[in-house]
């Protein structure tokens, strides 16, 4: 008690008031400062640089606005913002569309193998996007595409194709079914997360199933909802595999595939690139600005302490067609490209078409040890990753504490800092990062630190908007009561706070983890031989044309992470499993069975 | 003299203000009821008591101790205020133990004093049986006990308790009325109580604060605040009342229609300003038309016609018209039984009525 | 004493001015001639005593790059090589953002597009150096700088590729392909991505003019990014023809047991050089002037025998007994070639797509 002022009556307001304010901030301070410290180090310096950049000329060097100028007159630059927007809606619409659905499925009902849809919608979210094009192409080219031979087969030979995979229905295709992880993990886990008593209230209120679905459930959800279209709609905007592999075949340009084109042409012109992105920036801010207006007016405070674990709704009849109707989208997304992925992986020569002959184990043989990169890379991948979404978390988690809880003045702004990364397409990012974290204060060049800071950085406006998701589900009572009960804040975050979000930073973590390992444009300039990682390898390979070895890793790749996972998830939910068990409850005849 | 003092403490979220200078003061050892309808402020007040919002204005002071001021603001943990909340906030990953004992491990108490304290709050709400349970197999009775077990085991200086009873159904919420005034009366902590519900107030506390738009209304004993309202929004708000709003005709006055009623006067305004007169239902006699019902007692009379009776076993609720669109509720014995559309006389023993300000 | 070395060889352009050096390059020659140990060479020494080498390489695929590696390993132990292989472009802007950070991690770069040098050579990037085996070039591709600031490090040729299973007769000529019979047969790269595609551009404007392309884009072909997408187009029965193919690339698909095969046009192979140059700033200079020299060894140029690219010597034959005198060949020559290959790229996409 020794800390609480004890100034007496009578004493001016001033000499009382004193005393008590600066007693508490010392760790509080530290972790501020720390926090902004590292915002300033991973975002807004790699930012800043692009942001320099965007404004001088490529060849003289000199102050210039003629980048900007270039980006909104010429035709040839404005078609691809257009095409990239529509891209970007579309994949946003079909994310939200199929991924809202099958959370609500998974977490909320009965259907038939839940947990499998579960685990192969996580699996496309392991594939990255220019790997899932490449089976596309093998699936669904018009002339080649083994769907298009089976249509023939059926059609007659002289029938034009059923798909044609080269094409923007094909690109948002492809974008809209490797995007909707993303809105299914976020949507789920604050399904998983919400009180099963707000659906039970409408159910006796005579409402339906699917009426209480999409009046109450989803309503509830709305802001895991808001977020994940805006993470959608940005995956649209800064995808390059998928575009450049099936856009630029039927010449429609889009942002990241002219951005390409700066670096690649002669003499690049890096600093137009760094301007050519900010119209993006400024697209995501009104969404962002959005968001705000609908999320505003309205409290979606969902738990506050009387977790129970969710009730499943009964499908009745419908289990099985929704069953199959779930299966669709790992169908599309993870087992028919993939099978045609091993398929070629699994062959000598793959021009050679599928024959006993041809069936060969040598392309992984030839992966994993007929060269010397692959190992490496691998355990490069996954340490990096680890690290990497640790980092991210942890951060990304600390901030959007800060800021839901407003805890320091300009809250507000730690946010919009720790959301820009992910605008920035990765190319541009990794040009920015390579400005940033190869002279002082950070000199980690040649480092694996190089790395994972910039994979913790481009990922950290996920982890931030997902940590701010989970704590809008949790009631600040239950903080509060901690802190009355004389925890401070910091003591009250880890032992409260933390564990309440338990589950939630898992899948966290996971949303962090897998878009690191998939991702390749940022670690294009960042690494060097010691430091490379699958994707940048798989990429090479396919630069070199060879197919079987981008097949054979491709698939190595997708194992590999599922292991991690797969090791990972009955660790995480140990921790969780505890405070949630009804069947407990139920024997103990507390709860209605 | 010791205990809570606030003064002049006002808050305002931006442009509008929740508490316009309240003051207050709670000896120790008393409970206060903070009472009012929602938006009255009395949340607010709370807050900044445990302080999770600092003041605009005014100064909260426990003891000698400055607490809170526009300068500065002592943070919740350095209080030694516990605060029980609406919800609970019963930590749903812990047990019941481990909620309970939480505040005590803060405090980096020896084990064996950690135990005793936790054994003695368990058993002051009779948990014990529970104690290894998750929030989540429990009732909200029992999680409503946890979180005042969690805040008793911390001994604080004050505790808080924020519309506890709430949330649990009407039979619990009278059993748990009586529990809290019972574990008040052991322990002797000073308390605030937030509540909306009048009933709650009268039975728990030792006084009354009842508040309106960020006024404090009146602050007396519960028997004060029943029988001398300030003003005739006390009266309402405080058991049921009849008010009939006129206007003064000098002190002891009031004129309603056509009529002028005298009833003692705390009003306190001038002839011809606005103001009420109450009188509670239970105080109304009836007696049929054109006989004296009860003399002996000096009445305000009306003539009036039964609109509706209701049987409530142990009285009747009736409503009587007195003209003028104006109504009268009066609970009569059960054996006077008027059907509706019967003319009777009204008596308003004049001591039972109080002209007030209005309530508006 | 690394340091005062380094800042002296930086003075010396033009002129192999240390006595280091011409004593590396008399013991490169004293080799050739007395095939003497490769212990005694003091260039090696030299090297060895730095201890490592980064390599920055376009050229090349992945595979051919890391046999050179490996053979270079094997023939002067004690060198760590690290190398760096992604596409031209990508390392060549890596390596002038690290120029213009004050980073200097790369010895040795390698692409395929000879404007990087110019441009290098400009801002005072790269040291000379004469490596000594070079006598070995064909004639036409010694001496690819006056001042020996950057050589020739590979050759590629550009041609057309086809599906012998599915064509029959195939075009022969780059004028054959705008033939009716291949009107939505034809895959191609886009000159955007793709710096043989763009010499390719280059070259069939000065050839043919802006006409060659309009008849082109009228043939519809699938344009994909990199060159090498056209051996995947065909393999996978996309696409029958490729136009702006990858000569040695398409061979070593066809020696994997692909079913394709490349024309060498009647009107023509566009040739490419790949070039290379020592970085005036190198940390490693001695192992760079190693390792540039080891190029025109027999046993590089032995492995590109066995991976289908034209070798770097005139006593070392291509693979299946080509060589470049037996096919017909244009290279774009010029001292500003820039503009143009900017025009082309525009011209195409008015053009084609």
């Amino acid at each position: 008690m020794g800390v609480i002022s004890t100034s007496r009556e009578g004493s001016t307001p001033d000499a009382a008031a004193r005393p008590m304010m600066p007693r508490v901030p010392l760790v509080k301070t530290a972790v501020f400062g720390a926090v902004v410290l590292l915002l300033i180090l991973l975002v807004v310096q790699p930012f800043g640089w692009v942001l320099y950049n965007s404004f001088h000329d490529d060849l003289s060097g000199a102050w210039t606005l003629g980048n900007y100028a270039r980006t909104f007159q010429s035709a040839d630059l404005v078609e691809p913002l257009v095409n990239s927007l529509i891209l970007a809606v579309a994949t946003a619409v079909i994310a939200i569309g199929i991924g809202v659905p099958l959370a609500w499925l998974v977490s909320r009902t009965d259907m038939p193998f839940r947990r499998t849809i579960r685990v192969l919608t996580l699996t496309a979210f392991v594939t990255p996007s220019f790997i899932g094009a490449t089976g596309w192409i093998l699936l669904a080219a018009p002339n080649s595409g083994w769907l298009n031979a089976l249509w023939r087969l059926v059609a007659g030979a002289d029938a034009g194709p059923l798909l044609n995979i080269y094409s923007m229905a094909g690109a948002i295709f492809i974008c809209g079914i490797y995007t909707v992880p993303y809105s299914f993990t976020m949507v789920s886990s604050a399904l998983d997360e919400m009180a099963v008593e707000l659906e039970d209230a409408a159910a006796t209120l005579g409402s339906g199933t699917l009426r209480t679905m999409l009046s109450i459930t989803i309503p509830l959800v709305t802001p895991a909802v808001i977020a994940s279209f805006i993470l959608s709609f940005i995956q649209g905007l800064t995808l390059f595999g998928v575009p450049a592999f099936l856009l630029t075949p039927t010449g429609i340009p889009v942002v990241t595939t002219k951005l390409a084109e700066f670096y690649q042409q002669f003499p690049p012109e890096i600093f137009m690139a760094a301007a050519y992105c900010m119209p993006l920036l400024l697209v995501t801010a009104m969404l962002f600005w959005m968001r705000r207006r609908i999320l505003g007016r309205k409290q979606y405070v969902t738990i506050s302490g009387k977790t129970r674990a969710g009730r499943q709704i009964h499908l009745g009849g419908a289990r099985w067609p929704m069953f199959f109707a779930a299966l669709l989208m790992p169908l599309f997304s993870v087992l028919l490209p993939y099978a045609a992925l091993l398929l070629v992986s699994l062959t000598r020569a793959w021009g050679q078409g599928l024959s006993w002959e041809n069936l060969s184990l040598y392309w992984y043989w030839w992966a994993l040890f007929g060269n010397s990169e692959t190992l490496t890379a691998i355990v490069n991948s996954l340490l990096f990753s680890t690290l990497g979404a640790t980092l991210c978390i942890a951060l990304g988690t600390v901030v959007a504490y800060i800021v839901e809880r407003r805890m320091m003045p300009g809250a507000r702004l730690l946010g919009a800092v720790a959301t820009v990364p992910i605008i920035i397409p990765g190319i541009v990012l990794s040009v920015g990062f390579f400005a940033a974290y190869t002279r002082a204060p950070l000199n980690l060049y040649g480092t694996p630190m190089l790395l994972i800071a910039a994979f913790a950085a481009t990922f950290l406006p996920i982890a931030y908007a997902h940590g701010g998701a989970i704590l809008k589900g949790i009631g600040p009572d239950l903080e509060r009561a901690a802190r009355s009960l004389g925890a401070g804040e910091g003591r009250t975050f880890l032992s409260i706070t933390v564990p309440l979000m338990g589950g939630g930073l898992v899948s966290g973590w996971f949303l962090v983890f897998i878009p690191i390992i998939r991702e390749l444009s940022v670690a294009v300039f960042l690494i060097t031989p010691k430091t490379n990682v699958m994707t940048t390898l798989i990429y090479n390979a396919k630069d070199g044309g060879n197919y079987e070895a981008v097949c054979a890793m491709s698939v190595l790749l997708l194992l590999m992470t599922l292991l991690l996972v797969a090791v990972a998830r009955p660790l995480a939910q140990l921790t969780g499993a505890r405070r949630t068990s009804r069947k407990a409850a139920e024997a103990a005849g507390v709860v209605p069975a | 003299m010791s205990g809570i003092r606030i003064k002049n403490l006002r808050k305002s979220f931006g442009s509008y203000t929740a508490l316009h200078g309240i003051d207050l003061q709670v000896p120790n050892g008393t409970l206060l009821a903070l009472l009012g309808p929602s938006g009255c402020g009395k949340s607010t007040t709370l807050q900044l008591l445990a302080g999770f919002e600092a003041p605009t204005e005014g100064e909260i002071w426990a003891d000698d101790v400055l607490l809170s001021s526009s300068r500065g603001v002592l943070p919740p943990e350095k209080r030694g205020i516990s605060l029980v909340f609406q919800n609970y906030a019963v930590w749903p990953h812990k047990t019941v133990a481990e909620n309970v004992a939480f505040g005590l491990a803060i405090r980096r108490l020896p084990k064996a004093e950690i135990a005793e304290r936790l054994d003695r709050a368990l058993r002051t709400v009779r948990l014990e049986a529970l104690r290894d349970r998750y929030p989540s197999e429990l009732s909200g009775g029992q999680q409503q006990r946890v979180a005042l077990a969690r805040a008793l085991a911390v001994e604080p200086r004050i505790l808080l308790l924020d519309e506890p009873l709430s949330n649990l159904d009407a039979h619990l919420r009278e059993e748990m009325r009586f529990e809290i005034r019972q574990v008040h009366d052991l322990l002797g902590i000073t308390t605030v109580y937030v509540t909306h519900d009048q009933s709650e107030a009268l039975v728990t506390a030792d006084r009354i604060a009842v508040m309106k738009s960020g006024h404090l209304q009146q602050l007396s004993s519960p028997e004060e605040i029943f029988e001398r309202p300030s003003n005739a929004f006390v009266a309402k708000f405080i058991g049921a009342n009849n008010e009939l709003i006129g206007t003064s005709e000098g002190q002891g006055a009031i004129r309603v229609g056509d009529r002028v009623l005298t009833a003692p006067d705390r009003s306190g305004a001038e002839r011809g300003g606005g103001v009420s007169l109450c009188v509670r239902p239970s105080q109304v006699r009836l007696g049929e038309s054109g006989r004296d019902a009860d003399p002996g007692i000096p009445c305000n009379v009306l003539p009036g016609t039964i609109l509706r009776s209701a049987y409530l076993g142990e009285y009747r609720d009736v409503l009587v018209d007195v003209g003028g669109e104006r109504t009268l509720r009066a609970f009569v014995p059960p054996s006077q039984c008027y059907g509706p559309g019967t003319a009777v006389t009204v008596h308003l023993p004049i001591e039972a009525c109080q002209i007030l300000d209005p309530a508006a | 004493m690394m340091e005062f070395s380094r800042r002296r060889l930086l003075k010396t352009t033009g002129l192999v001015g240390t006595a280091l050096l011409s004593g590396g390059l008399a013991g490169a020659a004293f080799s050739r001639i007395a095939a003497a140990s490769v212990a005694d060479d003091p260039l090696y020494a030299a090297a060895k005593k730095e201890g490592k080498l980064t390599l920055y390489w376009g050229s090349y695929e992945q595979q051919t790059m890391e046999e050179i590696r490996d053979a270079f390993k094997a023939k002067y132990p004690g060198i760590d090589v690290n190398l760096l292989r992604q596409a031209s472009q990508t390392v060549y802007t890596r390596l002038r953002m690290e120029l213009q950070n004050g980073v200097y991690e790369c010895d040795s770069l390698g692409t395929t597009n000879l404007l990087h040098y110019t441009e290098l050579k400009k801002v005072g990037a790269l040291a000379s150096f004469e490596p000594a085996d070079a006598v070995n070039l064909p004639d036409a591709f010694r001496n690819l700088d006056p001042d020996m600031m950057y050589h020739v490090g590979a050759i590629s040729l550009t041609s057309i590729n086809y599906a012998p299973r599915k064509v029959s007769a195939p075009p022969t000529s780059w004028q054959a392909l705008l033939e009716d019979q291949w009107h939505g047969k034809i895959t191609t790269g886009s000159p955007a991505s793709s710096g043989d595609v763009a010499n390719w551009v280059v070259a069939i404007r000065r050839k043919y003019g802006d006409d060659f392309l309009r008849a082109f884009g009228k043939q519809k072909p699938k344009v994909g990014q990199s060159n090498v997408d056209t051996v995947t187009d065909i393999l996978s029965g996309e696409r029958v023809v490729g136009s702006g193919a990858p000569f040695s690339y398409t061979l070593t698909q066809k020696a994997a047991g692909n079913p394709i095969d490349v024309v060498a046009p009647s009107d023509d192979a566009i040739l490419n050089l790949g070039v290379t140059g020592v970085l005036a700033k190198a940390p490693h200079p001695n192992a760079a002037r190693l390792f540039t020299n080891f190029l025109y060894s027999k046993e590089v140029s032995q492995i590109l025998q066995k991976n289908f690219w034209p070798t770097l010597r005139k006593d070392v034959a291509w693979a299946e007994g080509r060589s470049l005198d037996q096919l017909k060949w244009y290279r774009n020559t010029g001292d500003d070639l820039g503009p143009e290959v900017a025009e082309g790229i525009a011209k195409w996409k008015e053009l084609v797509r």
